[in-house]
């Protein structure tokens, strides 16, 4: 039986044409390389308690699309495309079951969003305790999308992708990312209006 | 024109930290072994064949045979009541008037 420490020196094309010809052992070297990659995708867009069923699955998936692997685009991106596909199904059956958990916004949320918006919030909280404000109404936000417009805010406006990227790694037409985008924006803008406009009738 | 609270810059900033601190937190140091004994589980891959080929292109041409087939029907199926309808006095006549043919027959 061939090793895993003799296909950590030859490229990810040809450890995949070692998996196809029958050897399952040279799959965990592309495990191994690919590993942080797909935990970083998964951490970012999927609850951190099914992260590691959801990182699990993409390679599940990576395994078993192997064939449809022509090699013509680079592995890592092929991978990417899978684990971020992999997250939107999750959120799809999520919102399917109605398991999305909503994050209960609390007056503090609200101050801390207009002390931000207002330019008034520099070093007057705790570097954690914003970071755990700003975390809490981002999901907030995020369970009040759709998976489709969580996704295309999550890759377009927090991680900076262009809309051709995200149409790749999607699988979409890049007109439908740019509607979906426009249309994630405006619910994201509706929504934190709203809390500011709470704020102020209690205040 | 009204300020767009999503546009802020401090705001998003706060949110993009926010959104990459979750990479921080571990997956845990064993789930990349429990990967490989779930892909050891499921065995070598199929060797790629001319009906795994056949299989795959059955699937991806299913829907258009669905339309040919739901084509196909529409074609054989008749549209015409009036035509049906003198169809139907023409065999029902053909055939009331053999019952009473033979029933003289009988009776004769």
């Amino acid at each position: 039986m061939e090793k895993q420490s003799d296909t950590l020196k030859i490229d990810d094309e040809e450890v995949v044409a070692r998996v196809l010809e029958g050897n399952v052992n040279a799959f965990e070297t592309l495990l191994h390389r690919h590993g942080d990659l797909v935990a970083r995708i998964v951490k970012r867009h999927v609850p951190l308690q099914d992260a590691e069923e959801v990182a699990q699955d993409v390679f599940v998936r990576t395994y078993e699309s192997l064939l449809s692997f022509k090699g013509k685009s680079v592995f890592r991106r092929w991978l990417s495309s899978i684990a971020v596909r992999t997250c939107y199904d999750y959120w799809r059956k999520a919102y399917r079951c109605r398991e999305v958990a909503l994050t209960q916004l609390t007056e503090r949320h609200r101050e801390w969003l207009e002390e931000v918006v207002s330019g008034e919030s520099e070093e007057t909280r705790r570097e954690s305790d914003a970071r755990k404000e700003a975390q809490d109404l981002l999901n907030w936000a995020l369970a009040k999308m759709s998976p489709e417009d969580r996704m295309v805010l999550e890759l377009i406006h927090m991680e900076g992708l262009s809309v051709k990227e995200v149409a790749e790694l999607l699988g979409w037409s890049p007109a439908n990312v740019k509607v979906r985008s426009f249309r994630a924006r405006k619910k994201m803008e509706k929504l934190l209006t709203g809390q500011m406009r709470d704020k102020r009738r209690v205040a | 024109m009204k300020p767009r609270i999503f546009q802020n810059e401090a705001l998003r900033k706060r949110f993009r930290e926010a959104y990459f601190s979750r990479e921080k937190k571990s997956l845990g140091n064993h789930w990349q072994r429990r990967t490989m004994s779930r892909i050891r589980e499921m065995g070598p891959l199929p060797v790629s064949g001319f009906w795994l080929s056949f299989e795959s292109l059955a699937w991806r041409l299913a829907p258009v045979n669905v339309v040919l087939i739901l084509l196909f029907l529409l074609l054989n199926a008749t549209l015409a009541p009036d035509v049906d309808y003198l169809n139907f006095l023409a065999t029902d006549l053909e055939s009331s008037t053999l019952s009473e043919f033979l029933e003289m027959e009988g009776s004769g």
